[in-house]
């Protein structure tokens, strides 16, 4: 229910920001660092409302950076983050977040995690729910992600799997304008993957009041399946993007044998590669695009 | 129920039969030999507690023989206690009094060993529970706020494995009573350990947990609720049991210096009167004592340890 941007968002991690600081010069900015230096490099972005953007890239090219400064969990060097009208300035319960790990307390059974959730997004947004109107939304959640079985059972006892519907039940449970997932798959074997990543794709078009939703994978497929528009990330920069104008809901049976999925697929598996051997520049790209496409 | 446990049921009752008929067919040698229903009424609790062990316990116990083997070693050493005490007085008369005179004390003195042992647990509990409720609130405040953390982790280090007890002169003086000198030295035995492990534990607060707080925007008193406590909780319960053993410790040790009640001084003071039924009876109380404690705190441990 909000769009998002980002306006020349550079960062640096604290470690290389210190090794610019001298004794006269205390305070570090974007321009005091080089360029390759930086993690995050001028990163420009609108994301709709109701929008589903997938964020692509290979391993340390700043995925995790990018999303854990829009969920505010980091401040930018340089640049800002706007939500709507708003510039952001640390975590807000407009925003939830989906973590590939540890994304639950492991004190709290199940539906005390989704409700704790619930308990702090309407305190926060001053929604005033009771105790039982609560626990109402928890066991509705659970049940969307087939978990009302487990309601009682802590953490431990869960797969991870199973762990990570009780987190997408609680990020969803927040009912939040924004929903941020960090490669929240990305420990499951292929089977619950797909499962998953269904189930995420139906909670999210079933939702009356459509959610911006920012994910972050280096699962090519997962990426097709469940975005609108794909960004591909490399070296700190987002280095190109595309929209994947497919029907949903997407069954992988069907989908993965449209030339829109494979021709998609192509093009990115080649960005992969490429960005591998070397930074891409723009005619690269072209050339790519001109083979593939 | 298995035949393994049929077998031991057999050979353990074959020996305490053999221990009633050592008990009361055998003339003493010795003189003076005190009534034996101390004995008797100690022998049944045994077998009591040993059958409950064995009809309530096996289901779930993974190793059933254990009562079992060691009611055979208990019985074992009550008959050679009647042999070469009383019944054949083999040994020294005084260093190993009959088993009658020891279990005598219960009965005689039942009154007198019960309040003894009702002052010691109210030091024991007082410095227990005190040092362990100052060592983790501080433990989770000085954990927490990097600053006091940097100042306090290196000073609980030194002063965690000094022993208490090298204190006490100091503590006689600057306390106001004997009591409250006992009590301080058990607090700061117990507190030191707690302390440390309070600290590094909420040091060791996954960053994973701690994103989680800060994306559902917890307050500090929720995160002190809801997320340090539990998360804390089961290494205090560890702390808890760990710091049993030291402050039983360290409560002997107190009393057995200017004390005027409690078990230590109990067993003490029958030391000066080389009273050595009195000196046994204070050891089975202490052991007694002990085994009731920390099947308390293994309860809690149980209980509250949900989460892993
Ligand atoms: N806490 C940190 N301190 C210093 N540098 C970091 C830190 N976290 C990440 N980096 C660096 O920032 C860069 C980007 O890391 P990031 O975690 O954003 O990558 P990623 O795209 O999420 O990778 P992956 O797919 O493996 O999760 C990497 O080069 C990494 O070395
Ligand atoms: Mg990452």
């Amino acid at each position: 229910m909000s769009s998002l941007d980002m306006i020349d968002v550079s960062y640096a991690y604290p470690d290389e920001v210190d090794k610019f600081k001298t004794r006269k010069h205390r305070t570090v900015t974007v321009d005091d660092i080089p360029e390759e230096d930086l993690v995050l490099k001028h990163l420009n972005l609108h994301v709709d409302d109701g929008e589903f953007l997938c964020l692509v890239g290979h391993s340390g090219c700043g995925k995790s950076t990018t999303l854990r400064i829009l969920a505010g969990l980091q401040q930018p060097l340089g640049g800002e983050v706007r939500i709507g009208d708003e510039p952001l300035d640390g975590p807000g319960m407009n925003r939830s977040v989906v973590f590939q790990n540890y994304a639950i307390f492991p004190w709290m059974k199940a539906k005390k995690n989704v409700e704790f959730g619930i308990r702090q997004a309407s305190q926060e947004l001053h929604r005033d729910l009771t105790k039982e109107r609560i626990s109402e939304i928890a066991d509705e959640y659970l049940a969307k992600v087939n978990m009302t079985k487990a309601a009682d059972l802590y953490p431990y006892q869960l797969s991870g799997g199973m762990q990570q519907r009780v987190a997408i039940a609680r990020a969803l449970a927040m009912d939040t304008e924004i929903l941020l997932f960090d490669e929240p798959f990305g420990a499951l074997d292929i089977k619950t993957r797909r499962e998953l990543q269904g189930l995420m794709e139906g909670l999210w078009m079933s939702d009356e009041s459509r959610k911006t939703a920012i994910f972050v994978t280096h699962d090519v497929e997962e990426a097709l399946l469940l975005a609108d528009r794909i960004i591909f990330m490399s070296g700190g920069r987002f280095n190109d993007e595309f929209t994947v104008d497919a029907p949903r809901p997407r069954d992988p049976e069907v989908f993965f044998e449209t030339d829109v999925f494979r021709e998609r697929r192509a093009y990115l598996m080649e960005l992969f590669y490429a960005a591998e051997e070397t930074k891409l520049d723009q005619t690269d790209r072209e050339r790519i695009y001109e083979e593939v496409m | 129920m298995p035949r393994k446990i049929k077998t031991h049921l057999v050979i353990s009752h074959v020996l305490l039969m053999a221990l009633l008929g050592i008990i009361f067919l055998m003339p003493n040698t010795r003189t003076n030999v005190s009534p034996v229903t101390g004995e008797i009424i100690a022998i049944c609790c045994i077998e009591f507690f040993y059958l409950l062990a064995l009809f309530l316990g096996h289901r779930k116990d993974p190793m059933p023989e254990g009562s079992s083997d060691i009611i055979l070693i208990v019985w074992l050493i009550f008959i050679a206690w009647e042999l070469v005490g009383p019944k054949l007085g083999i040994a020294h008369n005084v260093l190993v009094p009959s088993p009658e005179n020891v279990f005598n004390v219960f009965v005689e003195h039942a009154d007198e060993l019960f309040m003894n042992v009702l002052s010691s647990l109210q030091l024991l509990l007082t410095g227990y529970i005190l040092g362990t409720i100052l060592g983790v609130i501080l433990g989770i405040i000085c954990g927490w706020v990097p600053r006091l953390r940097a100042i306090f982790y290196p000073i609980a280090n030194v002063f965690a494995p000094i022993p208490s007890v090298v204190f006490t002169p100091f503590l006689v003086i600057i306390m106001p009573t004997y009591r409250w000198a006992a009590i301080m030295v058990i607090l700061i035995g117990v507190f030191w350990p707690q302390f440390l492990s309070m600290i590094l534990r909420v040091g060791s607060l996954p960053p994973a947990i701690v994103d989680n707080t800060r994306v559902l925007m917890v307050n500090t008193p929720t995160m002190i609720m809801k997320v340090i406590i539990p998360y804390i909780i089961p290494d205090l319960l560890k702390g808890l049991r760990v710091s049993l053993t030291t402050g039983f410790l360290m409560l002997m040790y107190a009393e057995s210096f200017g004390a005027k009640s409690g078990i230590g001084y109990w067993i003490s003071n029958a030391n000066v009167f080389a009273n050595y039924a009195n000196i046994y009876a204070g050891i089975i109380t202490c052991g007694m004592t002990v085994t009731v404690l920390n099947y308390l705190s293994g309860w809690l441990q149980k209980r509250f340890t949900t989460w892993r």
